[in-house]
């Protein structure tokens, strides 16, 4: 792997004030962040449209739900194979007072373990349901239920953006250091996986609705927004100037620019729009756009990595 | 209380690099691992063009982003001010290193020697062979402000700042003395004199807000 | 680390050519290197070249007394002698009296650095001038660098002021003539009473002499006539010309005055591209910073203030005329009495030898009242007044054509490379070398190969296996310097403010292997010497010359039949140096000797009477000699530079004609010390991470002229067609005509590196060597191109 060229403390490879890009995390990074993003949205979206029976199952229980604990698992395995001490990782659980690395982790395991008891009552073996005597239903039908699937639902959502915030919180990287990276991850997993509940609706056959066009449209167009307002901002910072000027102009402009702006972001909102338009369009619709979006929210984070550039440290970025 | 600070005179510094190889040997650092570079920057243009110099290391934060960033607590701040690396706790998420805006966290990836370049630079180095024994693989390393210096010495009664056996390495062997090691609590020591006497300070990436607790004076002027 | 003897097994030598070692016994080895020793002596002792640039034992007596009474005059510190110090020591020995002069880092408020690194961590006494003039930081001191290359001393500097390389001599004369001619800023009660300015030189550039004394002559301005330097004389005339005994005499001011007017401000921007405006600049604030006439007091004691003063080093030594050089920036300290007061140029070590208890600094006068180079210890570092009369050469240093240069180890690879042209004496059989690494330091690899094939057997000391050591024959294992017992190192000894201190090296480790002497710890090399001497039959010879070299008193003094133990001999000395009860115990238990100064010893120049020299009379007739000499023997030995006064004269690169139109060259780096350091990985690794080690420094237009960006991956090419490859750095750090790399990396005996190995494109020929000081020029043209990424 890449990484492994050089230390990854970038600051140690020449002894130069310049600035520095970050080589700690690559691809692995990007796709558990990706999965995580994708999972937590899976699971989310498909509840908000009480999606989750109707595209499948599989020993009796939904099949979107599956996929969905299915990503975090092995995004959480990637994450703790990418460790220096991947033995130690029940460790990164203990300190959700400052750490966005800990609230992610409790997150997923909170989601996994809280998911899969929501579940659960509706798992078949071999034509029984040996848990059906749990007193709720994966339909979250009672109270109990509901209160499970709303942990559920709150935990999805912090998998869907905690990796960003691992970004934003701190300042060192001026790029990462805003609300608007996370919330491009949340829009990206939200759209990701919106695309790819409606190729889950076409597969099983069921008739896509014009409201999950419009979904998926609204999604893209607010994360293109974000993009751009967020290479607005602060664009001749230290740090971030180079992150910008290596995304738009620099190496990275035909895939960014090319591939997650255009055949990402736009071709899938352009899709989605044809796809409200017109009904029958629907289903070729949905499967371009996951062969858009997936790809792309993978890029985006990939991206995002490649970009994380230390400024100088001499130098005085203006204090906001 | 005590709040361990330094202040560097970079209107002093030559650029030697004695402190980067004071603090590699004193802290059996491994290959790639240097707590205390001195970062070069070409400045001016010809014929008025010089090199500056910038001896960094660890700033020992008081709101340190990287004891924020950590999932384990393996980074913490002693109630001195010195922030300190467990790598029994480390599980080597990185975490850290993205986090803190100097640079200052190593991975010990485990490699000792061939991990220092091409060519000749591949020897296992004496640092390297430490290194081996000290760090654990996988963790992260860092400036310790020389704590075991700093702690032994005041077991014997010295001064850190003052008394060679109990300062660190790196303060110590500089020639040009520009790097000055106190207690930044009492306003007579070294440090509280020397930016009362040479002030201003500033520290490197104030934006970052980190509370850095290496302070730089600029006492040439040029 | 080589803990045995060892002997080659290979007879084939060559760089990269598997030596074959195998393990001997020291008996065998010793015994060996003894019986050719025994034989060379009684046939020739010139058949030994004895080689080192061991800083332990250098300032010491042993490796002198060992050589001396082995028969030669001297030793040889091979690569240093090529390129460093060729125009300082002789020059200090002159006006100072000393090896070399370092500015009072602690009064001194303008100095300029002339092609010297003076204050970063590279020069001497580094630790110590660094933190002084970090002390003086910021505002109380202003340092000019002039310089091709702003490298880290001149990048601490207030000012650089970029120079084109080998063209110093221009501008140092265009400073002198705007000090003397339209400024008149200079100390003309110095120049008087202090130097040689007032002795009349008649048409001929000789010096008017007294009939019968032969003593030079000068004008008593207040009764109008000539009378003897050291008469009773009123007015010591500087300017004017006057009728002696019918011949028109000027003294020697007024020669070195009219001398200089043609070096312009506009004739000096042309030559060296420093702007016209700049060099009146620069001599204004030297002369002004000098502040002529003002004093100042020290320990009670009202001396003259002279805080401006300048430094040279390898800058000015490496090159073609080095000595003329030499002579022009000994001019400035000279006239603004800048020497050895406080503020100015400090003699280090001062009065020719440092101070110790049995010893008091000295300033021999001439019979011409000139300061005189007294003796030196037993190595063969020569002064250059008064000229050595020459003679043909005994050894291929061609020694004694040099009668003022300090060392001529080049034309051993001149000799070597063309021996028809020079007509070498015998070549030596043996070559006995350790502490250096002469085959990475000198010459291109090539011709150090050829160079270390002449000698029929090579004997290495050393601690590893290096560049040098693969041509050897027989190995001797060395130590480290935490092992070594060498009481007469390191020292403070320069004048100027601060305590005088010797603080000589003791074994604090102990050599894991066995040394020469199988009852005796290995603790030094001087024993593996000692026992050579021994079984060669002469022992007695070297406690003679100990005796004489350092004045050992009766009760200490070595009996020639005595058998004694390198212990028992340093045990003896120290006593002798610093009293009875200060032997070798109280050496291994404390061995710290420090010593206050008093004013004299701080700044002697005010308290002692021979003068200094701005007019170098003696060059004339001394390069007569050489040329007789020459002409006999049919070689074309260059003489052109014998001149009273200095000139500038341009090196063979100066304006090179396209495309090798760039001067290449090279510095130190502050993290190496030579090539010795470039074995240390910790080092390396370091110099690399600052980009020093596989780069070439190009200026930004350059670069761009030539279609080369910054990391890209060039080819340098020298005139004679030499390549390396190399990293492109671009930076304005670099005078646009120059390529500079560091100086001493890219060895191979470390293995495959990407590093710069300079001297591999240095040139060896009659054109890059200046035959009065023996200096290589180390500067060579050069173009440079892009190559396409391997
Ligand atoms: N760190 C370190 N210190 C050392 C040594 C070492 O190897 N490393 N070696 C020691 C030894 S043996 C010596 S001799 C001294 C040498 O000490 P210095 O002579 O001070 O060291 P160099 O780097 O060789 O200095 C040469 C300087 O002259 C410049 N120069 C080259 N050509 C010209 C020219 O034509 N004109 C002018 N004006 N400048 C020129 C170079 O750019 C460089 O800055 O250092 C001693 N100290
Ligand atoms: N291109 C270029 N060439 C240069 C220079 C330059 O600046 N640029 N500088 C020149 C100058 S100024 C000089 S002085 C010369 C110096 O050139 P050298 O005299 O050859 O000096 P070093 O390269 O340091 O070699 C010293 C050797 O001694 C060994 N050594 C160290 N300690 C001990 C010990 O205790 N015992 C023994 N036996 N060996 C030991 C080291 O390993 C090393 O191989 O180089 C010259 N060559
Ligand atoms: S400098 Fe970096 S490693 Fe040190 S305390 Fe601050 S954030 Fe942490
Ligand atoms: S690498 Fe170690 S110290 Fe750094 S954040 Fe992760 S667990 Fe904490
Ligand atoms: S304080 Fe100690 S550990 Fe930190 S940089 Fe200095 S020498 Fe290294
Ligand atoms: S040791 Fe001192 S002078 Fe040398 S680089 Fe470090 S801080 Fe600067
Ligand atoms: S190499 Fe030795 S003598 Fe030279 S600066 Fe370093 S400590 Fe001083
Ligand atoms: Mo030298």
């Amino acid at each position: 792997m890449s990484r492994h060229l050089g230390p990854q403390n970038v600051f140690m490879d020449r002894f130069v004030l310049e600035p520095k890009v970050q080589r700690v995390w690559d691809i692995p990074h990007a796709v558990w962040f990706t999965l995580m993003g994708v999972g937590g949205g899976l699971f989310v979206l498909a509840r908000a449209l009480e999606l989750e029976s109707d595209v499948g199952t599989w020993l009796g229980l939904p099949f979107v739900e599956l996929l969905s604990f299915a990503a975090i698992a092995v995004g959480g395995g990637i994450l703790i194979a990418d460790l220096g001490r991947p033995l130690r990782f029940l460790r990164a659980l203990v300190n959700p007072g400052t750490s966005w690395i800990s609230r992610g982790a409790i997150a997923d395991v909170v989601f996994v373990v809280v998911g899969g008891l929501l579940v659960l009552p509706d798992l078949e073996l071999g034509g029984s349901r040996p848990f059906d005597w749990l007193p709720w239903t994966a339909a979250a039908t009672n109270g109990l239920g509901r209160l499970l699937e709303l942990v559920a639902l709150a935990a999805a959502v912090v998998v869907m953006f905690y990796a960003g915030q691992v970004l934003a919180e701190p300042r060192a990287i001026p790029y990462w250091h805003s609300p608007l990276i996370p919330a491009q991850f949340l829009l990206s997993s939200a759209a990701t996986a919106t695309a790819l509940l409606l190729f889950l609706q076409a597969v099983n056959d069921v008739v896509i609705p014009a409201g999950h066009c419009w979904l998926l449209a609204g999604f893209l167009a607010l994360l293109l927004v974000l993009m751009a307002v967020h290479l607005r901002i602060d664009a001749d910072h230290p740090g971030k100037a180079e992150s910008i000027e290596r995304l738009t102009s620099g190496r990275y402009r035909t895939p960014f620019l090319g591939g997650v702006v255009l055949v990402g972001t736009i071709l899938p909102l352009i899709l989605a729009l044809v796809g409200v338009a017109w009904a029958d369009a629907r289903d070729v619709v949905s499967v371009l756009a996951v062969l858009c979006t997936v790809p792309a929210g993978y890029g985006l984070r990939l991206l995002t990595l490649r970009v994380g550039i230390f400024p100088p440290v001499r130098t005085m970025v203006p204090v906001r | 209380m005590t709040r361990w600070a330094m202040v560097i005179d970079t209107g002093r510094c030559i650029g030697c690099g004695a402190c980067s190889i004071a603090c590699k040997t004193e802290n059996a650092t491994p290959g790639d691992v240097w707590y205390a570079p001195v970062i070069e920057e070409e400045v001016g243009d010809y014929p008025d063009a010089h090199m500056d110099y910038l001896p960094v290391l660890c700033n020992h934060c008081e709101d340190a982003p990287c004891i924020k960033a950590c999932p384990t607590r393996a980074l913490d701040r002693r109630d001195d001010g010195i922030v300190l690396a467990d790598d029994d706790a480390c599980i080597g998420s990185r975490a850290c290193m993205n986090a803190c805006p100097y640079g200052a966290l190593h991975l010990f990836e485990g490699r000792t020697g061939e991990a220092l370049g091409g060519g000749a630079r591949t020897a296992a180095t004496v640092p390297d062979a430490g290194a081996a024994a000290r760090y654990t693989p996988g963790t992260v390393q860092k400036c310790t402000f020389c704590a075991h210096r700093i702690d032994h010495g005041l077991e014997h009664g010295l001064v850190p700042g003052l008394d060679i056996a109990a300062t660190p390495a790196c303060v110590v062997t500089c020639p040009a003395e520009c790097r000055i090691f106190g207690d930044l609590e009492d306003g007579e020591s070294t440090v509280s004199r020397y930016l009362r006497e040479r002030g201003p300070a500033t520290v490197l990436r104030p934006d970052a807000e980190t509370g850095a607790h290496v302070f730089y004076v600029d006492g040439s002027a040029r | 680390r080589i803990t045995t003897p060892l002997r080659r097994t290979n007879p084939d030598k060559g760089i990269g050519v598997d030596p074959g070692w195998v393990p001997i016994s020291w008996e065998d080895a010793l015994s060996e290197i003894a019986g050719r020793l025994k034989e060379i002596r009684d046939e020739d002792p010139t058949g030994l070249l004895f080689s080192t640039f061991d800083a332990y034992q250098l300032r010491g007596p042993f490796i002198g007394a060992w050589i001396n009474a082995f028969g030669l005059p001297g030793f040889t510190t091979w690569s240093a002698q090529i390129f460093c110090g060729n125009n300082v020591h002789g020059i200090s020995y002159m006006n100072q009296s000393a090896f070399e002069g370092v500015p009072d880092p602690v009064h001194a408020r303008y100095i300029m650095l002339f092609g010297s690194q003076f204050g970063s961590v590279v020069h001497y006494d580094t630790m110590h001038a660094a933190r002084a003039l970090a002390e003086r930081r910021p505002g109380d001191l202003h340092i000019v660098s002039i310089d091709p290359v702003r490298g880290p001393a001149a990048s601490r500097a207030e000012e650089w002021v970029p120079i084109r390389p080998g063209t110093d001599a221009a501008l140092l004369l265009g400073m002198v003539n705007q000090l003397v001619n339209e400024l008149h800023l200079y100390d003309e009660q110095f120049v008087k009473h202090m130097t040689n300015g007032p002795y009349l030189v008649g048409p001929d550039g000789l010096y008017l002499r007294e009939a019968g004394t032969g003593k030079p002559m000068v004008w008593d301005a207040s009764d109008g006539r000539a009378k003897p330097f050291d008469a009773d004389v009123g007015d010591f005339a500087l300017t004017g010309s006057y009728a002696v005994d019918g011949v028109q005499a000027r003294p020697g001011f007024q020669c070195l005055a009219d001398h200089v007017r043609r070096y312009t401000p506009e004739m000096v921007e042309d030559i060296t591209s420093v702007p016209a405006a700049t060099v009146v600049r620069l001599a204004r604030e030297y002369g002004e910073a000098s502040q002529i006439g003002a004093t100042i007091e020290i320990d009670g004691e009202t001396l003259p203030y002279r805080p401006a003063s300048v430094v040279w080093y390898r800058g000015l030594s490496a090159h073609k005329h080095a000595m003329l050089t030499g002579l022009a920036i000994a001019l400035l300290p000279a006239l603004t009495g800048a020497l050895d007061v406080p503020g100015g140029l400090l003699a280090d070590p001062y009065g020719l030898r440092g101070k110790s208890p049995s010893r008091e600094p000295q300033f021999q006068a001439s019979f011409e009242g000139l300061i005189q180079q007294s003796f030196i210890g037993g190595g063969r570092v020569g002064g250059m007044y008064p000229p050595r009369p020459a003679s043909p050469p005994l050894t291929p240093e061609y020694f004694e054509l040099l009668p003022v240069g300090p060392y001529g180890a080049v034309f051993y690879l001149l000799a070597s490379e063309e021996p028809e042209v020079w007509k070498p004496p015998s070549w030596p059989k043996m070559l006995f070398q350790y502490h250096s690494n002469i085959v990475k330091t000198s010459g291109p690899p090539d011709v150090m190969d050829r160079f270390m094939k002449r000698f029929e057997l090579v004997v290495s000391v050393t601690r590893r296996f290096e560049e040098t050591t693969d041509f050897a024959d027989i190995v001797l294992p060395d130590l480290h310097y935490l092992e070594r017992l060498a009481p007469y190192v390191f020292g403070h000894f320069s004048s100027g403010e601060g305590e005088i201190a010797n603080y000589g090296s003791k074994p604090v480790v102990q050599a894991p292997f066995a040394g020469p002497v199988p009852d005796e710890p290995y603790v030094d090399i001087m024993q593996v010497l000692l026992e050579l001497a021994r079984r060669a039959g002469f022992a007695g010879a070297v406690h003679q010359r100990l005796n004489e070299i350092s004045h050992l008193q009766p009760e200490y003094a070595l009996g020639p039949d005595e058998e004694l133990s390198y212990a028992d001999i340093v045990d003896r000395m120290l006593k002798n140096e610093y009293g009875p009860d200060k032997g070798l115990d109280w050496h291994l238990a404390d061995g710290l000797w420090t010593s206050p100064k008093t004013v004299f010893e701080k700044y002697p120049r005010p308290f002692v009477t021979p003068r200094a020299q701005i007019y170098f009379e003696f060059m004339g007739p001394a390069g007569d000699d050489v040329r007789r000499v020459a002409d006999g023997l049919g070689i074309p030995w260059e003489t052109d530079d014998y001149q009273p006064l200095p000139d500038f004269k341009p090196c063979p690169s100066f304006r090179h004609a396209p495309p090798h139109d760039l001067y290449l060259m090279n510095l130190k780096l502050p993290q190496h010390a030579l090539s010795h350091t470039h074995l240390n990985p910790l080092l390396s690794s370091l110099s690399a991470r600052h980009r020093d080690l596989s780069a070439v420094m190009i200026h930004p237009v350059t670069a761009a002229e030539r279609g080369i960006a910054d990391g890209d991956r060039v080819m340098v090419e020298t005139f004679e067609g030499r390549t390396h490859d190399a990293w492109a750095r671009v930076t304005n750090l670099v005078h646009p005509e120059v390529l500079a790399t560091q100086g001493c990396g890219g060895g191979w005996s470390k293995g495959p590196n990407d590093e710069v190995n300079f001297n591999s494109l240095l040139t060896i020929d009659k054109e890059h060597i200046d035959f009065v000081s023996g200096a290589l020029d180390c500067c060579i043209s050069a173009r440079v191109f892009k190559t396409e990424p391997p």
